[in-house]
């Protein structure tokens, strides 16, 4: 009986660990370490609402790299279906070995289908676009403003956003008497892209360990802390997939000694095999020498809340 | 001098490869948006098809030629997975940025490389499998590009061509309609660019139907060149293998 007990509180609490484990396999495992930037915490306020509102619509994400406000995506919403049957299908067809006539026959029927919805996409596309601009008769005038409205306050809502989160880090600036901003000749996108690339490298890395890559990347201090938890984490594998990223340059702040990049990186992933991807956002802070010839190099992780 | 056609036009060999990068320049940006309207999303289900029949596993070299926004090599480099090694290729700078910064924004880090298909910049034997979707028909020497495809293919390997191709009779007249006055009529109103997307239409046209593709592609050296016709014909995907 006592035997039967023991095994019983030995399985429950290997099973929590294993539970909390597995929340975050992430690089840092989702935890805050390292540099960690006063700016980045001051204009959090904005930040979490603005994850907030972009952490469930993920597809929009990328598109919002350049600046621009993520339109309603409605319209598509047909298209995508249909594009999404057609992918299905087709790895139906190849799954069972249905080549070429069989195919050609389905997808045929599929064009039909298609062709009759693209048609009509367009139709109600141009449809929409002229219409304010000729003259309306009385009924057409009611059902435009049925179908504009929804639109014109979605469109609002997005570009009053960037407007918001511009000036909360300037009035922050002004407090804090730090430079925090982005120098208005810094190539951002070309930051942010290998940004990115770093990301993605060193959660790959972080799988497998890699302590060599991790190392280039990553300032010394950093370094010794991350190492310290790949020697916790020990032999049990780790599988991390970035399915989609997005990068956001929120400042830069420069010390006598070091410039530090605030980097918001956003999107999904799936932090173990065969897990279903889930948002993620986190600051990841840049350091780079001020003289000397040193590139950026990851200083610390910041969680945003 | 050796002329060579663009669309209908007929134009000095050293121009046409100018000429069609200037096209894809001006389309670049409204790229996939134009597929999926023109299209009507098909362009999907014939890549998902041409993706199906590529069999990719892990651990293959692959070449997507005139691979453009990176469709194909999205989907590759997922099957291929991190002992995989997938390559990104286009003569095209605009659209291969585009490509680029999308695989980067779906976590991908491929190699991304400008380069031309009639001189690819690999050894021999290098690939498991080389694809080329809608990129044949705007190189000047088609045969040379093959020939080279097969070069770079490992023996065993496999090179899959997708290209829009002969549609069935019964429906030339009003695919011909749609392509030469809907078409450049939406590109105008969609990308801002009608002579563009005319020729597209037109290369069509110009392009070997399927039967001289297949015989193309055994002179190039492929063996077991089999193809599929999509969407009664208005594409088709070519297949060859390295013996």
């Amino acid at each position: 009986m006592k035997k039967i007990l023991i095994t019983l509180m030995l399985m429950v609490t290997t099973m929590t660990l294993v539970i909390s484990e597995a929340e975050a396999r992430r690089m840092g495992g989702g935890g805050s370490f390292g540099r960690q930037s006063q700016s980045v915490t001051r204009s959090a306020p904005s930040q979490s609402s603005q994850s907030a509102t972009t952490a469930p619509k993920p597809a929009a994400a990328p598109n919002s790299a350049a600046g621009a406000p993520a339109k309603p995506a409605s319209p598509w919403r047909g298209i995508l279906g249909g594009a999404l049957l057609g992918l299905g299908l087709g790895a139906l067809l190849s799954h069972f070995g249905l080549g070429g006539a069989m195919a050609s026959m389905i997808s045929t029927l599929l064009m039909i289908g298609l062709l009759a919805f693209a048609v009509m996409f367009i139709y109600r596309m141009f449809r929409r676009k002229n219409a304010p601009v000729g003259p309306q008769s009385a009924y057409a005038g009611a059902y435009n403003k049925d179908v504009y409205t929804p639109e014109i306050g979605s469109r609002i809502e997005p570009q009053s956003q960037p407007a918001a989160l511009q000036s909360q880090p300037l009035a922050g600036a002004g407090a804090a008497a730090a430079p925090w901003g982005v120098p208005a000749d810094f190539d951002v996108p070309a930051f942010l892209r290998s940004a990115k690339t770093y990301f993605i490298r060193l959660q790959a890395a972080w799988d497998k360990a890699d302590i060599n890559d991790i190392r280039e990347f990553t300032t010394p201090e950093m370094f010794a802390e991350l190492r310290m938890q790949i020697q916790e984490r020990g032999a049990t594998p780790n599988n991390t997939d970035v399915v989609s990223i997005d990068a956001e340059l929120l400042g830069i702040e420069t010390s006598a000694d070091e410039y530090l990049a605030s980097v918001k990186f956003s999107g999904m992933m799936s932090e173990a095999a065969g897990a279903p991807a889930a948002p993620f956002a986190e600051v990841w802070n840049l350091s780079k020498p001020v003289s000397g010839a040193g590139g950026w190099s990851l200083a610390g992780i910041q969680q945003i809340s | 001098m050796t002329n060579t056609h663009f669309g209908y036009q007929t134009v000095a060999e050293e121009e046409k490869a100018q000429k069609v990068a200037g096209v894809f320049h001006s389309v670049a940006a409204k790229y996939d948006v134009m597929n999926d309207v023109m299209s009507g999303g098909m362009h999907r289900l014939w890549k998902a098809f041409t993706i199906a029949r590529a069999g990719v596993r892990p651990g293959f070299k692959v070449l997507d030629i005139a691979g453009g926004t990176g469709d194909l090599a999205r989907a590759f480099a997922k099957q291929a997975g991190p002992t995989g090694e997938v390559w990104l290729t286009d003569i095209n700078e605009s659209m291969l940025r585009v490509g680029r910064d999308r695989l980067l924004n779906r976590g991908l880090v491929t190699p991304t490389l400008l380069c031309d298909a009639e001189k690819l910049p690999f050894p021999d034997d290098y690939f498991d499998r080389v694809s080329v979707a809608f990129g044949l028909r705007n190189m000047t020497h088609k045969d040379a590009a093959l020939a080279e495809m097969r070069r770079v293919l490992k023996p065993g390997g496999k090179l899959l061509v997708l290209e829009f191709s002969k549609v069935w009779q019964p429906l030339q007249k009003p695919y011909d309609l749609y392509s030469f006055s809907v078409l450049p009529w939406m590109g105008q109103k969609i990308a801002g660019d009608a002579e563009s997307y005319r020729y597209l239409a037109e290369s069509i046209r110009m392009h070997p139907d399927q039967e001289t593709l297949k015989s193309m592609m055994q002179a190039a050296g492929l063996e077991r060149v089999e193809y599929f016709n999509l969407t009664a014909g208005v594409a088709a995907l070519h297949t060859g293998i390295k013996l």
